[in-house]
Parts: structure tokens; C-alpha cells; sequence
């Protein structure tokens, strides 16, 4: 058998080779310089699998990861929960034209099922925003439907934002 | 059945608490390779939320066996869309970006704690294109067979030899030229 190259070597060290190793360990019996091939090459892969190991892990991977899957949890049952009760309150509280209460309900709302975090804060400023602009603009008379739903699509393009991403508030 | 395949077996029902075991066995392997590709803490780290986030959105996709080879592919298909992403923005706004070379150039702090040799193994592995160092991540540390990898990177087996080997000559070369 001739000398294997590096590749066959290499292969043969992982336990990958496509031929026959009974021949190679022959060679490698006979030859002293495959032999220090393959001492030098799995002096290789160890430095190698040894650098990989050694990449430090930041020190909070394993609650940043869990905290993830936690938010997203959280995510799945407001989807499944939270916005069907929100839409049914909502309806109810608009048909019945009390439409300021209701933003203050929504920023409560909102504050406890997305924690601290930009989508919230965008949309209590907007509820907030809204209410004092609405009530300069119509000085407290009773409002229809559009302003509610304005604030309402924007709650639940926020929620939907929130679901997508799996939470802000774990960086 | 062992400890593991339990785990597997209750988490493709979707139950949070033996995805939550998963996550704690796999993330150290699943930051590591993501590193290598990313070559950034933050967008490694991030990435591994990413892929955890994936399994429990979909978790009737996680296989009964080879679930390894198959997390790492899912790893590997995650970062590379990353990696495209931020082609994209570093050609929009390449001034916004924070691209981080923490992979190549460790703090004070983390070298003084690596030994040596380590740290240089390590740049020079990061420097090698994305195949290469994807291939010899998932050899000589996740202990992925040639067909496994060829399956993870989507190659035909008898072309993973060959990226293993290139690989480390190319290392071989970066190692001799520093020094």
C-alpha cells in the first residue's frame, strides 16, 4: 500500500474511512512516517476540539434561554386568552360609549401581560396620547367607535409584535 | 429508554417543562456553534433563544432519534439567515450596524483566563470560511459523524473530508503565517 495522504489519515483517525482500515493499520505498522502523521493530526484535532471547549459561555446563557421560552409561553396564552377577553371587554365597554375608562383599562391591561418593555411603553404613550388628545378635541363628549379601534388595532399590533419576536424585556 | 429520549418524548407534545430540560442540556452546544458562525457573544446568544423559541413554536418537528444532528441544523440554517440579514443591513446602513469582532479579538480579562494556545487556535478557526468552520465545529466538538454533518450542512458526505481537511491545512497556514 502507498502512503495515504492527509485526507485518508484524517479520515481514518474519525473512524470515517470508505475503504478497507485493516490496510492501513498495516501501513501504519510498517511505516514510521504515517505513523507520526497520525500522532500529529490527532495532536491537531485535540488543539482544535480544545478551543472549541474553551469558548466561554456568558454567565447568563441558561436563564436568558429559559426566560425566552418563558415569555413565549406568556405569549401563547395571551394570544389564546388575553386578547379574546380584551376584544369582548373592549366591545362592551364601547357599545356602552365609555370610551376614556377604556384606554386606562387597556394601558393596566397591557402593563401586566407584556412586563416592562418598548411595545408597552409605545403603546400607553399612544393610549395616553390619545385620551388627552381626544379629550381637548371633543372636550368629553361621548366618542363612536373609531378612536376605540385606533387604540385597539394598536394594542394588538403590539401584542402581535410581542408573540413574534418571543419578548423584549429579557435582554 | 434513557433519561434523554424521555425528554424528546414529552417536549414533541409540546410540554414547556422538558423543553426547558432540552434547553439546559443543549444551549452551551447550541451558543458554541452559533459563535463560531455569528462570531459575536450577543448574536450567539440571541440565536440560542431563537432556537429553543423555534422548538416550542413547532415542537411536533423535533425527531425521535438524531435529534442532535437535527438541532444543529436547525442552528445551522438560523444562523445563516442571520448572516445573510446582516449582509442586507451592512450594504443599507453599514454605520448603524454593530458588528461585533469579539470572536477575533478576546479582551484582556478572557485571555488572561484561556490558556494561550486556546486563543489562537480559536482566531484562526474564525477566520476560516463559514463551510469549513461549520464542518470542524461539528466534528471535533459537537462529535458529529461525516454523515450527520453532510445532512446538517446540506453536502454530499464525500465533500465533508474534504472541507474537515482544507479546513485544517488552511488553519495549518494561518497558524505558521502568525507566527
Amino acid at each position: 500500500m502507498q502512503c495515504p495522504d492527509r485526507q485518508e489519515l484524517s479520515a481514518y483517525i474519525d473512524g470515517e474511512m470508505t475503504k478497507d482500515s485493516r490496510q492501513m493499520q498495516s501501513h501504519l505498522q510498517q511505516c514510521p512516517q504515517c505513523r507520526d502523521g497520525v500522532l500529529a493530526l490527532k495532536e491537531e484535532n485535540r488543539m482544535i476540539r480544545d478551543a472549541l471547549q474553551g469558548i466561554d459561555l456568558p454567565a447568563d446563557l441558561g436563564a436568558y434561554v429559559q426566560n425566552r421560552l418563558k415569555q413565549r409561553e406568556r405569549s401563547w396564552w395571551t394570544l389564546k386568552v388575553g386578547v379574546p377577553a380584551l376584544l369582548l371587554i373592549s366591545g362592551l365597554l364601547a357599545l356602552a360609549g365609555n370610551w376614556i375608562p377604556l384606554i386606562e383599562w387597556f394601558s393596566s391591561v397591557l402593563q401586566f401581560m407584556l412586563g416592562g418593555n418598548l411595545a408597552m411603553h409605545l403603546l400607553i404613550f399612544l393610549g395616553r396620547f390619545l385620551t388627552i388628545a381626544a379629550q381637548h378635541v371633543l372636550q368629553g363628549e361621548p366618542v363612536g367607535m373609531i378612536p376605540t379601534f385606533i387604540v385597539l388595532l394598536a394594542c394588538l399590533a403590539g401584542i402581535l409584535v410581542q408573540i413574534r419576536k418571543g419578548g423584549y424585556d429579557n435582554a | 429508554m434513557d433519561n434523554e429520549e424521555r425528554l424528546i418524548g414529552r417536549a414533541r407534545t409540546g410540554d414547556g417543562q422538558a423543553l426547558s430540560g432540552l434547553a439546559e442540556q443543549y444551549a452551551p452546544q447550541v451558543y458554541r456553534l452559533a459563535f463560531c458562525l455569528l462570531k459575536s457573544e450577543e448574536e450567539a446568544r440571541d440565536a440560542a433563544g431563537d432556537v429553543f423559541v423555534k422548538l416550542y413554536e413547532s415542537p411536533e418537528k423535533i425527531p425521535v432519534q438524531g435529534f442532535k444532528p437535527w438541532l444543529m441544523k436547525v442552528v445551522y440554517n438560523h444562523c445563516l439567515d442571520l448572516l445573510r440579514r446582516r449582509k442586507t443591513w451592512q450594504g443599507l446602513l453599514p454605520r448603524l450596524l454593530r458588528y461585533s469582532q469579539a470572536g477575533l479579538e478576546p479582551d484582556p480579562a478572557q485571555a488572561a483566563a484561556d490558556a494561550e494556545e486556546q486563543i489562537i487556535v480559536r482566531q484562526a478557526l474564525l477566520k476560516l470560511p463559514e463551510k469549513e468552520r461549520a464542518a470542524l465545529v461539528l466534528r471535533y466538538y459537537q462529535d458529529l459523524s461525516y454523515d450527520e454533518i453532510s445532512e446538517v450542512l446540506g453536502v454530499a458526505a464525500s465533500l465533508v473530508g474534504t472541507w474537515l481537511h482544507r479546513g485544517k491545512a488552511r488553519m495549518k497556514e494561518i497558524l505558521e503565517q502568525k507566527g
